[in-house]
């Protein structure tokens, strides 16, 4: 009994609110489309991608029901867990061996995990605790103090730096930019912004004179800045996903005439790469429907943002909405050469486990902020 | 609404998120414009870019033609091979690579390991190899190390047929032989093909493809028998042995056509691996010196000795100024041609001739001079002749000239008629002073088999392509001697087999007639040498020729010094089978 009545407490009291409809169309839809995307990309290299990455969606849609119903504000009283759960996972990829040269995985078998991308989640929801009143004197506070901001670059920068050294760039500097969003959206001073992105500068610079990227990150910004050195090498990529773009045109070369990209001349077709799949079968008004689409799923979360019934839950939409608009404009702007080659997927439509359940799991708590945006008489509003 | 009352509270917050969602918007338009540029603006260039990255136009090589012998026995044909190559910048342990795969190539391991460890891209180790044992090695899934497919030349007869197809090089081009005459011929026209390819280097299903298939290169019968050219050959190194020669070569002709039955010798070789084990042929490609890879009866040539003496008899009793019944008065042993060139004692002063064996001097008919092959009766009758009429006699006959066979380049012989010469001609009519292919000997009793027609020989009798089979003609004819002559001549061919010096070409069932010829070989030093040159030609049925063989056998051992011993049972062997395999009745009881 006590079992259910614990059940009941977490869940979602469903009365007043409706489930937003839109963000759920939307990952539905985006999600059968990245299917029929990856089947295209991989259905003449023999790939079994896009069964495996339907077994994804439905795991990531139970996901998704399970997390709306939970009540995100349970989540505030399990940080210390989530936050050890975070930092045990990150530091266990470490035991297992390299896959190409980078530790990220943890093998279960049947499927590689990957703690970086459910990291993302983890973070987002301690970010946004640490950053949220607890009591009803710091209820109308509109600024971060000091401590706080630190406490909350701590809290980014011990996961940040362990992804940083399996290596995986890209994923740090999505923490990096969910920091900036939720302390801005927290109410930090624009001295403290100002502070905080000076020393990123600075540690950005230190780095680069240092030397702690490698090799292969800085060719990407190199090829960035001239796309025409190596095009058999580190301009490879860029310049393949390119022409796949370009190769579609406005309307596209149609679905399974990719030759580009279903014939294995872009690499990771499948997954960083996806959107050359629907940027050359679909052209450029496939190409801006799912652009179209992202926008739908981060405006939502920005509504979901700006009505949440309590800070924790607008910063934990906002963290959300951070991490969507990091990965698709990355993503994105990779493949059309306005952003260097990093491997951020593209969310919904990449192949790939890890990636895909975190994204329903952020969407699903973004849910349950919305669910619960309208307090139920009687009950207190600041817990 | 109860979210107003939150929407206070929240104010600058939600100032803030309208922050994001501007700076939203900002990143959505820099994308839609980005994507407007590569997929508007520059679409049309992108997409060419990568038409012609996937496009590739490939040249469909053609199948190469095949050779047949007259019975469509296969001489060459041309089959799908493999070839191993490697990218040695992909292969990790190149020592352990070379010592694995060497011993299954056939190819010394140090030597893969050098290719293996070169510092280009793209070296073979081995080609044209057969397929299973390329897929062996594939199987093997070393890294770096490919197979592509190429077609290889393959001589079924081997060794047999070798001087008649000669051979092609590793890319097939003809280089010697029939592979060499006929290239083109037999080459065909190569394909191309445009298509569009992933990057693997398939071909893409709904690609571009335009594909313009190889024609084939044309067949080529010949008149060629490949169990006669065997026998011949075998004959030939049977005689080598027997007689320690350095080399023996036989043309047999078929009289009516001129075509080329079997055209062999030894020492031979292989046409697949271009191989000799002939030492003369290390550092010389001369075919007097390496007689390997040519095919001697066409390029080389030779001093014919005696057997000449059929075309100075020949004009003789043409031109009526004997018969063969006329008596030469005072045939001597020793003649001199020169005034004092017999007293000289010096070899090198030509001008004094002698007989094979001493003799006393005695009145002797044409027939016996040339029955026992009377070098001063031979020249006494040249005598009558005169120097103007035998040398057009000797270039009628096809001496100092190319026959025109269809075979490489083929060597026209000498005729040295120097001006004031006063030699020449006597040396010419016994069979110096001139040097000849074996083919030519051949064609000249041919003439004399054909009633006095001089037939073009020949190998290729059609030539089969892609619009049917043509028939090769035009083939060169020439009036030599009246049918009268050759006749008599035929007469006394026979009576050198009967009583004279060729009765070891005797052919059991038939009237054989024939020539022998013993030539001292020049040396170096251009002097005359014991070494000879001993040859046998002739024709059977003798009646009714159909076949003429031709032998010669260079230097056998002091033993076989002659073309009787050496030359004539070669000559024998071969003209029986020939007999047979051209299904010639006996026409002795």
């Amino acid at each position: 009994m006590a079992v259910l009545s614990r059940i009941r407490e977490v869940t979602v009291d469903r009365r007043e609110n409706r489930a937003d409809r839109i963000l759920f169309g939307t990952m539905l839809a985006l999600s059968g489309f990245g299917l029929l995307m990856i089947y295209s990309a991989t259905k003449n290299a023999g790939s079994y991608g896009m069964e495996r990455q339907m077994i994804f969606v439905a795991a990531g849609l139970i996901i998704y029901l399970v997390t709306s119903n939970i009540d995100y504000r349970e989540y505030r009283n399990i940080i210390p867990w989530i936050s050890i759960g975070v930092l045990v996972a990150l530091v266990a990829v470490f035991l297992f061996d390299p896959v190409n040269a980078a530790q990220r995985w943890i093998p279960l078998g049947f499927f590689k995990l990957q703690p970086a991308e459910f990291a993302k989640v983890g973070v987002i929801l301690v970010l946004a605790a640490l950053l949220s009143p607890m009591n009803r004197d710091q209820m109308g506070r509109r600024n971060i103090t000091w401590v706080e901001m630190l406490q909350a670059v701590a809290v980014v920068t011990i996961p940040g730096y362990l992804i940083f050294r399996q290596p995986d760039l890209g994923t740090t500097l999505v923490f990096g930019f969910i920091l900036f969003a939720m302390l801005f959206v927290a109410g930090a001073t624009w001295r403290q912004l100002v502070a905080l992105s000076s020393v990123t500068a600075a540690l950005i610079m230190t780095a680069l004179q240092f030397g702690w990227l490698k090799d292969y990150q800085l060719d990407r910004l190199r090829v960035l800045i001239d796309p025409t050195i190596d095009p058999q090498g580190i301009g490879y990529n860029l310049r393949q996903s390119k022409l796949a773009i370009g190769s579609g045109q406005f309307f596209g070369r149609g679905l399974f005439q990719g030759t580009q990209t279903n014939f294995e001349y872009v690499p990771e077709q499948e997954t960083d790469f996806i959107f050359t799949a629907v940027g050359e079968q679909l052209g450029f008004v496939g190409a801006i429907l799912v652009l179209a689409a992202f926008l739908v799923i981060i405006w939502r979360l920005l509504l979901i943002a700006a009505n949440a019934r309590d800070r924790n839950g607008a910063l934990i939409a906002t963290g959300i909405a951070a991490m969507f608009v990091f990965h698709v404009f990355v993503n994105v702007g990779m493949t059309v050469g306005i952003m260097p080659v990093t491997g951020l997927p593209l969310p919904f439509l990449s192949a790939g486990g890890s990636f895909y359940l975190a994204m329903t799991l952020a969407l699903g708590i973004a849910n349950s902020v919305w669910l619960l945006k309208t307090p139920v008489p009687g009950e207190n509003q600041l817990t | 609404m109860a979210t107003n009352r939150f929407a206070k509270r929240f104010d600058a917050n939600r100032v803030r998120i309208a922050f994001i969602a501007l700076f939203l918007l900002f990143a959505w338009a820099g994308m839609a414009y980005r994507l407007v540029q590569v997929q508007v603006v520059q679409a049309a260039a992108l997409a060419d870019q990568g038409l012609s990255q996937r496009l590739v136009a490939r040249e469909l090589p053609p199948q190469r033609g095949k050779v047949f012998d007259r019975n469509g026995e296969l001489l060459a044909l041309t089959v799908e091979a493999q070839s191993m190559y490697a990218v040695p910048g992909q292969v990790d342990e190149p020592l352990w690579v070379a010592q694995q795969i060497g011993g299954m190539l056939g190819v010394d391991s140090d030597v893969l390991y050098e290719r293996l460890t070169s510092d280009r891209d793209f070296v073979y180790l081995d080609r044209q190899i057969d397929a299973v044992v390329a897929e062996e090695i594939l199987g093997l899934e070393i890294k770096g190390i490919y197979a592509h497919p190429e077609s290889t030349r393959i001589y079924p007869a081997g060794q047999v047929a070798s001087h008649v197809t000669g051979f092609v090089d590793i890319d097939g081009n003809g280089q010697e032989g029939l592979e060499y005459v006929y290239d083109e011929q037999l080459r065909g026209t190569p394909g191309h093909a445009l298509f569009e390819r992933d990057l693997g280097g398939r071909p893409i299903p709904q690609g571009i493809s335009d594909i313009v298939p190889a024609v084939p290169g044309a067949d080529l019968n010949t008149t060629i028998d490949l169990p006669l050219q065997y026998q011949a050959q075998q004959a030939c190194l049977d005689a080598i042995e027997k007689t320690d020669a350095e080399a023996c070569w036989v043309v047999v002709l078929e009289v009516e056509t001129g075509g080329v039955l079997a055209m062999t010798g030894a020492p031979v070789f292989d046409p697949e691996s271009r191989q000799t084990l002939d030492p003369a042929c290390e550092g010389s490609d001369d075919p007097n010196v390496c007689r390997a890879f040519s095919n001697f009866t066409v390029r080389g040539i030779y001093e014919p000795g005696s057997t000449q003496k059929l075309i100075t008899f020949a004009a003789a009793i043409e031109e009526g100024e004997v018969g063969v019944g006329t008596v030469i008065p005072d045939v001597a042993d020793v003649l001199e041609v020169l005034d004092g060139a017999c007293d000289s004692g010096d070899s090198d002063v030509y001008g004094c001739y002698h007989d094979f064996k001493e003799h006393a001097t005695e009145d002797m008919t044409v027939a016996e001079i040339f029955t026992r092959s009377s070098n001063v009766g031979s020249i006494m009758i040249a005598e009558r002749v005169g120097q103007e009429r035998l040398v057009s006699y000797i270039e009628a006959f096809g001496l100092g000239s190319k026959t025109g066979i269809d075979y490489s380049v083929e060597a026209p012989g000498i005729l040295n008629f120097a001006a004031g010469c006063q030699t020449c001609w006597a040396s010419a009519a016994i069979g110096y002073s001139v040097a000849a292919t074996p083919l030519q000997m051949a064609a000249a009793y041919a003439a004399i088999g054909n009633d006095g027609i001089w037939m073009q020989p020949h190998i290729v009798s059609s030539i089969v392509d892609v619009d049917g089979e043509t028939e090769v003609s035009g083939f060169e004819t020439r009036f030599v001697v009246s049918p009268g002559t050759a006749l008599l001549m035929r007469e006394l061919l026979a009576s050198v087999i009967e009583k004279g010096t060729g009765t070891a070409a005797q052919v059991d069932g038939y009237r054989v007639g024939g020539k022998t010829g013993t030539a001292n070989k020049l040396g170096d030093d251009d002097r005359y040498t014991e070494q000879t040159r001993a040859s046998f030609v002739g024709l059977a049925p003798i009646d009714d020729p159909k076949i003429v063989v031709a032998v010669l056998i260079d230097s056998p051992s002091r033993e076989f010094r002659t073309g009787g011993a050496s030359a004539a049972p070669v000559f024998a062997a071969v003209m029986e089978q020939a007999l047979h395999r051209l299904g010639v009745s006996p026409d002795v009881p």
